[in-house]
């Protein structure tokens, strides 16, 4: 089969690869596939062959678990042994030998750089494995790539040995910069790996504390109660305070003042309010000569507010903001609050 | 806007950047000045506006009495976020779950003595929806579709009240 009719049966088939590709087995493929041996038949199920797994991983740079960098050790003590082959009788046949080793190391290199940063990317976007099997994984393809990148430099070394040789110089010298290059990206990759366990292994140690704390909380356990009423939090002020605890209990003010119409009305013309519209809707003259000499006066101005027009009853506070602000000089702020959780502002009398 | 935003504050709503539910309304808190005025403003009733890690909310000095319900409400955050976290192990702001993933991971990684805490029932569907909805009503997540949901920035706020908490009291 030439090569042009096996890319025009892989076209025709694509499909299938592509199914294949994902679900790894199919239970029926085309005979002609099996024939070439792109399948295999393993129990009741066809099986696509690995070297086609490895073209396309490394041709879109992806790598699952299972890969293995190579570190092309045999490659380069072959290349030593027809080094010194050469040196001896300068064969063309040593020669084209020595010059398609050293293309398969280095393309070799080009590949697996690929398929580890593949590899790397796929540790860093898991979502779903958990975090032991990822720090495991992790920790293996950092010892992986510790490994290559001292057979690196032997191989470094290897090649620039061949610079000796004229046949050789201008071949090596072009590859040299991109054999630096992918030196520095597998460096890239071991402080990214590192990077990665270290923050995996404290979102491990979190998710423990959080169980932990969790199950404390269930077995009533007093430390967890004791830590919690005395606030022996580390840091945040925020912890002094609640969030969940509404500044204005708008039912008890329905209370107090009378009864909104529907609550969603009220909203609406709240939202929808411009705050000069609420003054100039509430007389503000009326408004400071009601409030003045009031002990209490956010509850003046609802009691204010609420006479004049019940659905301007939720703008109390910006009105209370407005009037601290307008007349500073003319309130005191005590440091009581009433039962709305407001701070109780005095009208100077 | 102020009005509107102290209007949903005020009822205990924490507002996360990352809620396209109160977008508006986040996108005005992050401008400084808008925030600086209007904490300034609450500062002077007693109330602080804080906004920390994209996520805002409204907040009192804490009295004495009210300790125990602040506390209470948050064990049982703390709880439900634990059980979601055994299942999706990653959780983290800004990440999507779905409820039929929880489902089919329930199983294996269930709290019994959280669920029996939190729920009174033992149905798979019915402890789904009552998880969803109290994280949701809580603003820890934001529902996106009927099955997909949105972590807010809000989970923050109750993760690091567990991480304030220090090695030595857990460890104890």
């Amino acid at each position: 089969m030439k090569h042009i009719e096996l890319l025009n049966l892989l076209c025709r088939h694509r499909k299938l690869l592509d199914e294949a590709y994902k679900n790894k087995k199919l239970l029926s493929v085309p005979h002609e596939l099996v024939e070439i041996g792109l399948f295999s038949k393993i129990g009741g199920y066809y099986y696509l062959n690995e070297i086609y797994f490895n073209f396309v991983d490394t041709l879109l740079a992806r790598a699952d678990f299972s890969y293995v960098a190579e570190d092309f050790e045999k490659e380069v003590k072959k290349l030593i042994e027809l080094k010194e082959e050469y040196k001896l009788n300068k064969s063309s046949f040593v020669r084209d030998l020595i010059y398609k080793l050293l293309n398969k190391i280095y393309q070799g290199m080009k590949n697996r750089d690929k398929r580890l940063l593949g590899l790397i990317e796929k540790l860093e976007n898991d979502e779903v494995s958990e975090l032991e099997f990822l720090i495991k994984e992790a920790k293996n393809i950092l010892k992986d790539i510790e490994g290559i990148m001292q057979k690196n430099e032997t191989i470094v070394g290897v090649f620039e040995s061949f610079m000796q040789f004229d046949d050789f110089k201008g071949f090596i010298k072009d590859i040299m910069l991109d054999i630096i290059h992918l030196n520095q990206n597998i460096d890239s990759y071991l402080k990214r790996l590192r990077e990665f366990i270290s923050q995996t292994e404290k979102k491990r140690r979190f998710n423990q504390k959080l169980y932990k704390i969790a199950h404390m909380i269930l077995n009533e356990d007093s430390k967890i109660d004791n830590f919690l009423i005395t606030k022996k939090f580390v840091f945040k002020q925020k912890i002094e305070y609640v969030p969940d605890s509404a500044y204005v209990d708008y039912e008890r003010v329905k209370n107090i003042i009378g009864k909104f119409t529907k609550e969603k009305k009220i909203k609406e013309s709240h939202i929808k309010r411009d705050l000069k519209e609420v003054i100039a809707l509430i007389d503000l003259k009326g408004l400071i000569r009601y409030v003045k000499g009031s002990d209490d006066l956010f509850k003046s101005i609802m009691e204010y507010v609420g006479k004049v027009d019940k659905e301007l009853l939720n703008e109390s506070v910006r009105v209370f903001v407005y009037i601290l602000n307008q007349y500073d000089k003319e309130v005191v702020y005590t440091k009581d609050y009433n039962e709305y959780n407001v701070r109780v502002v005095k009208w100077k009398a | 806007m102020e009005s509107v935003i102290f209007e949903i504050l005020s009822k205990g709503v924490i507002i996360s950047s990352n809620s396209s539910k109160f977008i508006k309304e986040a996108t005005w808190l992050m401008e400084d000045d808008n925030f600086d005025s209007l904490n300034k403003t609450l500062n002077r009733l007693g109330l602080y506006l804080v906004g920390e890690n994209g996520y805002f909310y409204l907040s009192k000095d804490l009295k004495s009495d009210e300790e125990d319900k602040f506390f209470n409400a948050h064990k049982q955050l703390i709880l439900a976020i634990a059980q979601l976290k055994k299942v999706f192990v990653h959780l983290d702001k800004g990440h999507k779950i779905k409820k039929s993933e929880f489902i089919k991971r329930f199983e294996a990684k269930k709290d019994d003595k959280i669920i029996k805490a939190l729920f009174d029932t033992e149905d798979l569907m019915e402890i789904t929806d009552k998880l969803f909805n109290m994280l949701e009503k809580n603003y820890v997540i934001e529902s996106k579709s009927k099955d997909e949901y949105l972590v807010l920035n809000a989970i923050n706020y109750y993760l690091d009240i567990v991480d304030a908490i220090s090695e030595g009291e857990v460890d104890e």
